[in-house]
């Protein structure tokens, strides 16, 4: 799974980290069954707080897409694949759109978050 | 070999049907032939027949049943093996030394095998009392010349043992924008076929030890810490964490051991490469080759290949790889710009 996150962003830091799951849970390169890494580990790697961390797999189990247990870590749940076919290749359309007008990725993201709202 | 090799695919059919006839008809063939012969015996042998000789002669006796069955049993399942090992994955009619090792050691295993025991079957015809059975060594002799010559052959056969070394493609870095923070991790594991060959593997261990302790029961705490420790050796190898972030490209087992970490700075180049476990690295789990690659390779498919600065290179094979080393290229990049 990739994550991104930009402490320079509007977007809270944790916000940021559990966007970039459920994105990759609705690719599909997060899989049912799939252990997320420690959150020790990923505020590690990310050189931020390990609470921000347990605050974004938090979020993500009240949203129903992780299974969060003392010891097991965090687990993708059956709940987070849903049928994205359909929406994976409309974002592929969009950003198919976006290159060919040269549009950069955060403007394209604003775009989204813009409207979506 | 020569008149193939402007042509891969035509090399690696040629090959392949080599493997399959060397490696499996050949002896298949040879334990019919043995098995129908001692068959075909059965009438004029003693019962029970002599299964053990020393220098004064004959001093062990058994039923001949399964002399008559070990032999087939044990070389039709040898041979399967070694053509499935060997046969799928040859590309480009290139051979891993270990497959080569192995199809040769099937015709050797086969040849030997059931020359020894219709050879033993063989010396016993006609005799009433399996006490007058003659000296066997020669009949033995024989069967080991036959099957170091037929090796031998066999090895001539085959095409030159290599190690494989398929180039990987460059890995296209993610874009990263100024201030942004990127991390990438997946969990890897070890694909069903090896699970279940190792899972047999330590069941037949369990078997043994359980059975030898019934024979000889001082035993029992050094077989089961043999197992135990082999056990846990091998579920160590079975689930993997890959990371690629600031703190370089991290590949560490369940339990936070074995792990390695490959710091950004030692980083030269990341590639996407396409891995054959059995082709490429001769099997699975922690791996070294002798060309200098090292990896943690647990199924056919693709990998992240780290160059480091020193010219070693380490690989993975890991779901989403091509992320993954898009990611740790994108991180090599932006280090070396700053």
């Amino acid at each position: 799974m990739l994550i991104r996150i930009d402490p320079a962003s509007d977007v809270a830091l944790f916000e940021q980290i559990a966007g970039s799951i459920r994105a990759s849970t609705i690719t599909g390169t997060l899989a049912i069954g799939e252990r997320l890494p420690s959150a020790r580990d990923l505020a590690e790697a990310l050189d931020i707080n390990v609470h921000t961390v347990l605050r974004a797999y938090q979020v993500l189990r009240d949203e129903g897409l992780v299974d969060l247990r003392p010891g097991r870590g965090a687990i993708v749940t059956a709940r987070a694949s849903g049928d994205y076919d359909a929406l994976n290749a409309a974002v592929s359309t969009v950003i198919a759109e976006a290159r060919k007008l040269e549009i950069a990725p955060s403007a394209l993201a604003a775009l989204i978050r813009e409207t979506y709202q | 070999m020569t008149s193939h090799q402007d042509d891969p695919k035509a090399a690696a059919a040629s090959v392949r049907s080599r493997v399959l006839i060397i490696g499996g008809i050949v002896p298949i063939a040879i334990t019919i032939v043995a098995t129908a012969l001692m068959i075909s015996w059965l009438p004029e042998l003693p019962e029970p027949i002599a299964v053990h000789w020393n220098v004064s002669g004959a001093n062990g006796f058994g039923p001949v049943l399964p002399f008559v069955i070990v032999p087939p049993v044990a070389t039709a399942l040898f041979s399967f093996f070694a053509v499935a090992w060997s046969r799928r994955s040859i590309v480009s009619g290139v051979m891993a030394w270990n497959q080569k090792v192995i199809v040769v050691a099937s015709v050797w295993f086969a040849v030997l095998m059931n020359v020894a025991f219709a050879g033993s079957l063989w010396v016993q015809r006609g005799i009433a009392d399996a006490h007058d059975a003659p000296d066997v060594g020669p009949t033995l002799l024989i069967g080991f010349t036959a099957a170091v010559v037929l090796g031998a052959l066999a090895w001539f056969l085959l095409p030159p043992g290599r190690a494989v070394d398929a180039p990987g493609v460059a890995a296209s870095p993610v874009s990263v924008a100024g201030g942004e923070r990127v991390s990438w991790s997946h969990s890897t594991q070890l694909a069903t076929t090896p699970l279940i060959l190792i899972s047999v593997v330590i069941g037949v261990a369990f078997a043994t030890v359980i059975a030898s302790v019934a024979v000889t029961p001082r035993w029992v705490l050094q077989g089961t810490i043999t197992i135990l420790v082999v056990s846990a050796l091998a579920a160590t190898n079975f689930w993997w964490r890959v990371s690629a972030d600031t703190r370089g490209f991290i590949v560490k087992g369940f339990f936070g051991w074995p792990r390695k970490r490959i710091p950004l700075e030692r980083i030269t180049s990341v590639s996407v490469v396409d891995v054959n476990p059995s082709g490429d690295f001769g099997g699975w789990g922690w791996r070294w080759t002798a060309d200098g690659r090292t990896g943690v390779i647990l199924f056919t498919g693709p990998g992240i290949e780290v160059t480091q600065s020193n010219g070693k290179r380490f690989v993975v094979t890991v779901p989403d790889a091509s992320t993954g080393a898009g990611v740790l290229a994108a991180l090599v990049a932006k280090r070396s710009r700053s």
